[in-house]
Formats: C-alpha cells, structure tokens, sequence
C-alpha cells in the first residue's frame, strides 16, 4: 500500500502505510472504541479505504442537504461488517438451546436487570486498583480479557449522577451521558410502575464483558444465578454493550 | 459474547433470560443459539438507544418484557 508523510511530530517527518493507520484505530496510537472495526481483522485495507472515501463524499452530501441520516446509515452498515466475522468462531458455537419456559405471568414476576456495559456505583467501584481510569482500562484490554468477570452490585434507587461506567471494549460517552443506554434501570422501574410486571430485585448488576469467557462459563455465571435464586428471580434482562 | 454465555447458563439453572443485542451482534444469536434476544438498529454502546431517548428506551426495554411471555420457543428473536 502506498506511504503516507506525516509531519505532526515535532517538525519529524515519518512514513506511514495505509495498513499501520488502519491498524492504529484498533487499540493502536489513534484508538478509537467507536470506530475500533475499521482497524480490526474483518475489514480489508480497501475496505478501509473505500469506507474513508464515501465517508468524505457523505458528509458533503449530508452536509448540503444539513441533515445527517445518509452519513449515520453508511457507519451504521460498515459497523455490522466490521464486527461481523469473516470464519465462523467454533469454539462457542452451540446445536442446543438450554431454555427455562417461562410459565409465570408477568405481573407475578420478579426481575433483574445485568449490564455487560461496565456500570458501577462510583463509591464501590469492583475493581482493583481503585481508581482507574477508562484510559487505564483501554491500556489493559488483554488483562481484562484474561480476567475473571467481577460483578457490581447497583442499588435499584441510586442516582445517576453515582453511576460510573468503565469498559475497555466499547465507546462508553453516550453511557457516560445516559446509563441507561446499557444499563436500562430507570426505563425498568418505570415500566414497573405501569404494573407490567410484579416486582424487581433490590440491586440491579453490571460487569465488564470483555473477561475471560470460561470463568463466567464455569465459575460466575452459576454463583449469580444461584445468588438470583435464592432472591426468587423469574427473569433477568441482560444487555450486551 | 459474555452475555450469550451469562443467558445460556441461567437458562440452564431455572432462570428465564431475554438479552438486548445491537444489530452488529446479530451473528451471535445464531451461533450461540441464543434463547431469547432483543435485537436493536442502534449503534455498538448505545444497546437500549440514544440517550435519553425515553420513548425508544422504553419501547425496546417494554419489548424485551413482552417477549418472556410471548417467546414460547427457544431462539424467540425479536428485531426492531
């Protein structure tokens, strides 16, 4: 591919290829969680390339008609390719479906609410070190994957303003904004409230869900299901970020 | 990936699941065979809609309730 100059270091001019600007989207120098795809595996240097093209042309065009729908439609399509893979994941693709019939009616029904979006109560934050940035996060990706998922326990009548949410894996400003993007507690006590289902547990639950997949197989996912059973949960909502 | 695998194991201890998915996560709920799913036209980060979006917010989160009772059969997938 052909090389780039780029003088923005200090006067230092230094080369750089199609490849390495792809790449640095994706946890590289200009990491981007929005945009992370564009720099991964499933999106070739042309498409990279192609997509930068007609994203310059839409804005323009977008921009005449001030109305930014064409441009939201262009990223939107070019998000489900770039997370879509190009070989199929064996190792957890599954023939069965284990399946829990629902047989309660709803308005006799407990439920919870799991977040994989990495909300927490600012004053209990689950993770060591104390403290840490998303920033921090970003950097240690590869330790969060190969970490054990902890869970945050989140009062059900907490305030927004004593949410926090850190993931290393996903563009978390508009859960900054709203938590409920991810972690729709306020949308659920509402719907409560219009009596379509009977009650909710006392704490809702977030995780990180960039973790290591065979410790929430194995060992978490279990003990929080036992741990709903013993509050007599009949359903949980969970939402992947 | 995580939640497909939370889903699977409550489902499999007696807890009925139903799971909110962006569309760029759709390939999942096949491969993992996913019991119940919610699948939204919002952006990765946004699963539930823009913020503050009450009324979408609550038209996906409604919709998800309504397919605990209304999904009788494994993979009850609902795009909307």
């Amino acid at each position: 591919m052909s090389i780039m100059k780029n003088a923005n270091f200090e006067g230092q001019e230094f080369n750089e290829t199609v490849t390495e600007l792809k790449n640095s989207f994706f946890y590289g120098s200009r990491n981007n969680l929005f945009f992370k795809y564009l720099g991964g595996k499933n999106i070739s240097e042309n498409e990279f390339t192609v997509f930068l093209e007609k994203l310059l042309n839409v804005i323009v065009d977008d921009i005449d008609k001030d109305e930014f729908s064409e441009l939201k439609e262009l990223i939107f399509n070019s998000q489900i390719k770039g997370y879509l893979p190009k070989t199929n994941n064996d190792k957890y693709t599954y023939e069965d479906t284990p399946w829990t019939e629902f047989g309660k009616s709803l308005k006799d029904s407990k439920l919870s609410l799991i977040s994989a979006g990495g909300v927490f109560c600012t004053d209990n934050d689950p993770i060591e070190p104390k403290g840490m940035t998303q920033e921090d996060a970003i950097k240690k990706i590869s330790e969060f994957l190969k970490s054990p998922p902890t869970l945050a326990e989140i009062p059900n009548n907490i305030s927004t303003e004593r949410l926090s949410i850190r993931h290393p894996g996903y563009d978390i400003r508009a859960a900054q904004q709203d938590p409920n993007v991810v972690f729709p507690y306020e949308i659920l006590k509402n719907l409560h409230k219009e009596n379509i289902f009977g009650s909710y547990t006392n704490n809702f639950y977030s995780f990180v869900g960039a973790s290591q997949q065979s410790a929430i197989i194995k060992t978490h996912a279990p003990k929080w299901a036992e741990m709903l059973k013993s509050y007599n949960v009949d359903a949980v909502l969970l939402v992947a970020a | 990936m995580s939640v497909g695998h939370v889903a699977r194991v409550f489902e499999s201890m007696g807890i009925s699941t139903v799971c909110f998915f962006v569309k760029a996560f759709m390939h999942l709920i096949d491969q993992m065979k996913i019991p119940r799913a919610i699948v939204t036209n919002n952006f990765v980060g946004r699963t539930i809609g823009k913020p503050y979006d009450l009324l979408n917010q609550t038209n996906v989160v409604r919709q998800g309730i309504d397919l605990l009772s209304s999904g009788t059969i494994k993979n009850s997938i609902k795009i909307i």
